[in-house]
C-alpha cells in the first residue's frame, strides 16, 4: 500500500515556499522595514501592492464575501498605517499583516453577530470565488472537462466545509493548510501559543475530514 | 505486525503535524489507519492547492486613495490621536452621542414643559383631572404643539420636538397620580415625519413589565395621540433616529409639604 507521506511533505515544502521566500524578503529588507516605520508613503504604497493580494485572499477564505474582504482589507491596511511605528519586526510583514486582518475579521464577525446577520444565509451566495484566477487559466491541458467539473466540485465541497467549521479552528487551517504558513508565524498571526494552534490545526482539520466524508 | 495501539487511538492523532515513531510505524502496517492517512494528507493538498481568489479590480488603487486621505489628514490634525482611538470616536462614540444629546434635549424640555410656571399652573391643576390613556388634546391648557415647536426650533433637526399634547405626554401626567417606583427605558427610535414614532431597538428595559408596556403604547400610538409634533412645524427631516430615556422618579414629599400645597 502507498501511504501519501512523502506527498505531504513535498506539498508542505511546496506549499510553504512563498511565505518563505516573503519572509527572506522581509529580512534582506530590513532599509525597507525602516522606511515604513519612519513613515516613507512611497515604501507604505509598496507593501500595499506587494501584500493585498495575501491578506484579501486570507480574508476571502474566511469571510466567503468579496466585498467584505476587500472591504476589510482595506481596514486591514488602514489599521498598518496607524501601527506600523510600532512594527517591531519579530514575524514577517506579511504575518503581521495577517494578524491584524483575522482581528478586524473577528470584530466584524461580533458586529455582525450582534446585529444577526448569521441568522439568514442568502440562497444565492456563491460557493466560491466564481472568477477566473491564474491557476485556472493555466490549468492542466491534460485535464478532461468532466475532471475539471469533478475538481471544481471537490474544491467547492472543501470551501463550503472549510466556511463551516468553528471560527478558530477554520483560521488556523486556513493559515497552516491553505496559506502555508509555519506554526510559529500562524500562532503569532493569531495571537496565540504554538500548542494551541497546533491543536486548532489537528481538530480543524479533524473536523473538515469529518464533513468530507462520502465526497 | 501492527503494534500495541489502538486504530482509535492512532487515528485520532493522524492530523498531528508531527507523528511519533509509534503512529508512524502504526500506519506503516495498518490497512485501515494507512488508509484515513492517506485521505488526510489527499485533504491537505487539496487546500494548500485551491484556487487563490482573485482581488477585485482597483482594490489596491482603492486602498491607497484611503492611505493617502489619511496621511493627509494626519498631518492636518492638530492634536495627534491614534488611530484606534480615532475609529473608537468615529464608529462608536458619534452615532450615540448625536443620540444621547438629542434625548438629553428632549428630556429637558419635557421637564420644563411640566414645570410650567407655578403660578399659572397653580390656577389650571386645581381643575384639570388626567384620565390614563385619554387624548391629552382634552386638556384645554397644555401648551399648542405648535408653540413648543416654535421654541424649539434651534435642536429640532437633531431631536424632534414632544407633542405636549400627545400620548407620551399624557402618559406622564397619569404617573403622577399613581403609586410610583424608579424606574428607567432607554431605547433607539425612528421619529417620522408625522410625529408618529417606532421603537428601533429596546436599550434598557424598565423593571417593571407594566413600565415597557404602556411606554410602548405611547410611543408607538397613532394619529390623534401622535408623540412628537409633526416635521413641518420645525423644519426637521422626515426620519430622524434618536435615543429615548424615559424616567420616571418617585419623589417624597414630606407631610408638612403635602398639608401647605
Amino acid at each position: 500500500m502507498t501511504f501519501g507521506k512523502s506527498l505531504t511533505l513535498t506539498e508542505k515544502d511546496l506549499g510553504s515556499s512563498r511565505a518563505d521566500e516573503v519572509t527572506r524578503l522581509d529580512k534582506e529588507r530590513p532599509a525597507f522595514i525602516e522606511k515604513l516605520r519612519s513613515g516613507d508613503e512611497n515604501a507604505f504604497e509598496e507593501m500595499v501592492m506587494r501584500y493585498s493580494g495575501d491578506v484579501y485572499a486570507m480574508l476571502y477564505r474566511l469571510t466567503s464575501n468579496s466585498e467584505e474582504a476587500a472591504d476589510l482589507t482595506q481596514e486591514t491596511f488602514l489599521k498598518a498605517l496607524g501601527a506600523i511605528r510600532n512594527f517591531r519586526g519579530d514575524a514577517s510583514l506579511r504575518t503581521w499583516l495577517f494578524r491584524i486582518a483575522i482581528n478586524e475579521s473577528r470584530n466584524r464577525n461580533r458586529w455582525w453577530k450582534r446585529r444577526r446577520r448569521d441568522a439568514t444565509l442568502s440562497l444565492d451566495a456563491a460557493i466560491g470565488n466564481s472568477e477566473l484566477t491564474v491557476s485556472e487559466t493555466i490549468s492542466d491541458p491534460s485535464e478532461t472537462a468532466e475532471d475539471a467539473t469533478i475538481r471544481r466540485e471537490r474544491e467547492n465541497a472543501l470551501e463550503a466545509a472549510l466556511l463551516e467549521l468553528p471560527e478558530v479552528y477554520r483560521e488556523a487551517v486556513i493559515l497552516r493548510d491553505v496559506e502555508s504558513l509555519s506554526y510559529e508565524d500562524a500562532a503569532a498571526a493569531l495571537g496565540t501559543t504554538l500548542g494551541t494552534v497546533k491543536s486548532r490545526i489537528a481538530r480543524g482539520r479533524e473536523e473538515l475530514k469529518k464533513r468530507l466524508k462520502g465526497f | 505486525m501492527v503494534n500495541d495501539m489502538l486504530c482509535s487511538e492512532v487515528q485520532n492523532r493522524l492530523a498531528e503535524e508531527d507523528l511519533t515513531a509509534e503512529v508512524k510505524a502504526h500506519i506503516a502496517v495498518c490497512g485501515v489507519c494507512g488508509e484515513e492517512y492517506e485521505v488526510l494528507n489527499a485533504m491537505c493538498l487539496e487546500l494548500s492547492t485551491l484556487r487563490r481568489p482573485a482581488a477585485p479590480a482597483g482594490l489596491n488603487m482603492a486602498i491607497i486613495d484611503a492611505v493617502r486621505t489619511e496621511n493627509a489628514r494626519a498631518r492636518g490634525r492638530i492634536i495627534p490621536i491614534s488611530t484606534s482611538a480615532r475609529e473608537w470616536f468615529t464608529f462608536k462614540f458619534f452615532p450615540y452621542a448625536a443620540g444621547a444629546i438629542a434625548s438629553v434635549i428632549v428630556c429637558i424640555a419635557l421637564l420644563a414643559s411640566l414645570n410650567a410656571p407655578p403660578s399659572d399652573l397653580a390656577v389650571r391643576n386645581d381643575r384639570t383631572i388626567f384620565i390614563p390613556g385619554a387624548p391629552a388634546a382634552v386638556d384645554p391648557y397644555a401648551l399648542t404643539p405648535e408653540e413648543y415647536a416654535k421654541s424649539r426650533l434651534l435642536f429640532a433637526s437633531e431631536s424632534p420636538s414632544i407633542n405636549p399634547q400627545g400620548a407620551i405626554v399624557a402618559l406622564s401626567r397619569s404617573l403622577v397620580r399613581g403609586e410610583m417606583t424608579d424606574d428607567e427605558v432607554v431605547v433607539v427610535a425612528d421619529v417620522f415625519g408625522n410625529g408618529l414614532a417606532k421603537i428601533a431597538t429596546i436599550v434598557e428595559r424598565p423593571r417593571d413589565p407594566g413600565t415597557m408596556a404602556a411606554f410602548e403604547r405611547a410611543i408607538e400610538s397613532g394619529m390623534s395621540e401622535a408623540p412628537f409634533v409633526p416635521a413641518e412645524m420645525e423644519n426637521r427631516p422626515e426620519i430622524v433616529r434618536v435615543v429615548f430615556r424615559y424616567q420616571q422618579v418617585n419623589v417624597h414629599i414630606r407631610q408638612s409639604d403635602r398639608r401647605r400645597s
